[in-house]
């Protein structure tokens, strides 16, 4: 049988086609329908202008009529318009190793894979498609794993920044408690001054009248001497609100509260405003007194702050002691309008912290020392005609 | 008329079949459909008064498992190799993609394609350095498509004058 006559029971399947060109690359048979993959008719013979995927392959295809040359060349996986796969199998023809003659011919076989393609497409796609979405989670992982890294060292420059701020906002405050101090102790220390002024006058003038004896000069010696006593005692009083006390100890909420108040009602007095304090005097709490006292102060100078910004003829404070829960509660209630809304929500952040910027403990520090180191809670509200601040331990 | 083939190579979905849809058919679609085997398109042109077929061939996208047959490569004149500027790893494969057609086709031309320009920031593409023969390329905003192909098709032409193939 000669081999055309194979290969045409070969493409009779029509997964084959032919074509055998000569040695100047033209077309010299083909196969009954090889001519459906090319672009022209039966009238061109000029394969490169048939199979333009060979175009640029001369030099292999002449190497194919040499002897000693004889593997053959595959092209695979190439679309045909409109939606054919083929594989191009070129080999030479006629080879006779005999005697010795170099081929005239190649056949070029044109392999139909369509339907194996397009199942290996689909299945390409897919491993493509998931490769790029794999890519992709993996980017967005790197991308998250890079922010979180940023997010934790901006946290970590934050607490420092935090830390830093805090340590000032104490030493600040340090020195405005002194301030306050100074100021309450001279404000106490008037009136025994005055008093001592007075008695050294009256010295001076029984000395001038001749009615100095010793009976007189023991009385008014006794007299300053009490006066000095109780000028020291108000300086003990407020030294033992201002030192820093790091023992917790068990103290009496109202007997604390009530001693800082009496120093500060003549003050309070002389401006109108009616400071009083009421509720259970046997409230006992666990904590640090003078921390305790210096938080009850700074909320009570706050309101008087707000009162005299919104001055009337009945300014008052009302500090009430309860429990509830086994809990300890003081309220500090003012008639002072009430608070802004805007400020409400944040008024212990040290940002808003106005009695902070202007001196003086600031409600954030107030807040620290109660919730970080005493374990309770501070609330404020507005109630009818002015605001609430509770204590809560 | 003389007729060359060029090649398109590159891994895959670095959009080779969009530089040439853009280059022959002026159109652009942003669905990703994988190439299998190649695909050859057909574009005619005049160079110093020489006409000049160029045969395009879009080959398919290498993966990691799967490499390009060296068949396809035989012949070739010139090749575009195309990376997508948004993949890192699609740039680092060009110098292979470079050295595996160079074996077979040692005096060819190649411009490479930094494609998808499109996706980088205008920060991003200043820091961006190019080797030589390379341009940031967009099939979507049609940007530097044209250019790569009449650069290889110049030196096709030269080469043809030189050397008379």
């Amino acid at each position: 049988m000669h081999f055309k006559d194979i290969f045409n029971v070969v493409c009779s399947h029509n997964l084959y086609e032919y074509f055998i060109i000569n040695r100047d690359f033209k077309v010299t048979a083909y196969s009954v329908d090889a001519f459906k993959y090319c672009h022209c008719d039966n009238s061109e013979n000029d394969i490169f202008t048939l199979i333009p995927e060979l175009i640029g392959m001369e030099d292999e295809l002449q190497e194919l009529f040499l002897l000693d040359k004889c593997k053959p060349i595959k092209i695979p996986h190439i679309f045909k318009e409109p939606d054919n796969y083929v594989n191009i199998i070129i080999q030479s023809v006629e080879k006779n190793k005999c005697d010795n003659k170099e081929p005239n011919s190649l056949i070029i076989l044109v392999q139909n894979t369509t339907e194996v393609i397009l199942a290996q497409q689909k299945l390409m796609q897919t491993a493509n498609e998931n490769s790029l979405l794999l890519k992709e989670i993996s980017d967005k992982n790197a991308q998250l794993y890079l922010l979180n890294e940023k997010m934790e060292e901006l946290v970590e420059i934050e607490i420092k920044k935090n830390i830093e701020k805090q340590k000032l906002m104490e030493h600040q405050s340090r020195y405005s408690q002194m301030g306050e101090m100074v100021e309450m102790i001279i404000h106490q220390w008037k009136q025994p001054l005055n008093s001592i002024n007075v008695i050294t006058q009256s010295i001076s003038i029984a000395q001038e009248l001749g009615k100095l004896d010793d009976k007189y000069i023991n009385e008014k010696t006794d007299a300053i001497l009490k006066q000095t006593k109780y000028m020291s005692q108000i300086v003990d009083i407020f030294q033992g609100f201002f030192k820093p006390n790091k023992l917790k100890r068990y103290f009496n909420l109202y007997d604390s509260i009530e001693s800082v108040l009496k120093l500060l009602q003549n003050e309070y007095r002389l401006i109108d405003i009616n400071l009083k304090l009421d509720g259970n005097r046997e409230t006992i709490v666990n904590g640090y007194p003078s921390e305790y006292i210096q938080v009850v102060l700074a909320i009570v100078n706050y309101v008087k702050d707000n009162l005299i910004l919104n001055k009337h003829d009945q300014m008052s404070i009302n500090i009430y002691i309860y429990e509830l829960d086994g809990k300890s509660i003081v309220t500090i209630e003012d008639n002072a309008g009430g608070i802004e809304k805007n400020l409400l929500d944040n008024i212990f952040d040290i940002s808003t912290d106005v009695k902070q910027e202007n001196g003086g403990i600031g409600l954030s520090i107030a807040r620290d020392m109660i919730v970080n180191n005493m374990g309770g809670k501070i609330e404020l509200e507005n109630i009818d005609g002015g605001s609430k601040f509770s204590i809560i331990l | 008329m003389i007729r060359k083939k060029i090649l398109l190579l590159g891994d895959f979905s670095v959009g080779k079949t969009s530089l040439i849809r853009r280059y022959i058919d002026k159109t652009f679609d942003d669905s990703y459909l994988t190439t299998i085997g190649v695909k050859i398109s057909e574009k005619e042109l005049t160079i110093d008064d020489v006409d000049l077929k160029l045969l395009i061939w879009d080959v398919e996208g290498a993966t990691k498992t799967k490499k390009i047959p060296l068949a396809y490569f035989k012949g070739a004149s010139a090749a575009i190799f195309v990376a997508d500027v948004s993949r890192k790893d699609t740039m680092s494969s060009i110098a292979n993609h470079i050295e595996t057609f160079l074996e077979v086709n040692p005096n060819a031309n190649y411009v490479i394609a930094y494609n998808k320009s499109d996706l980088l920031s205008k920060e991003e593409e200043a820091s961006l350095i190019l080797p030589n023969n390379s341009f940031l390329s967009s099939a979507k905003k049609d940007e530097n498509i044209e250019i790569l192909f009449e650069i290889l098709a110049k030196e096709i032409v030269t080469q043809y004058k030189e050397k008379g193939r």
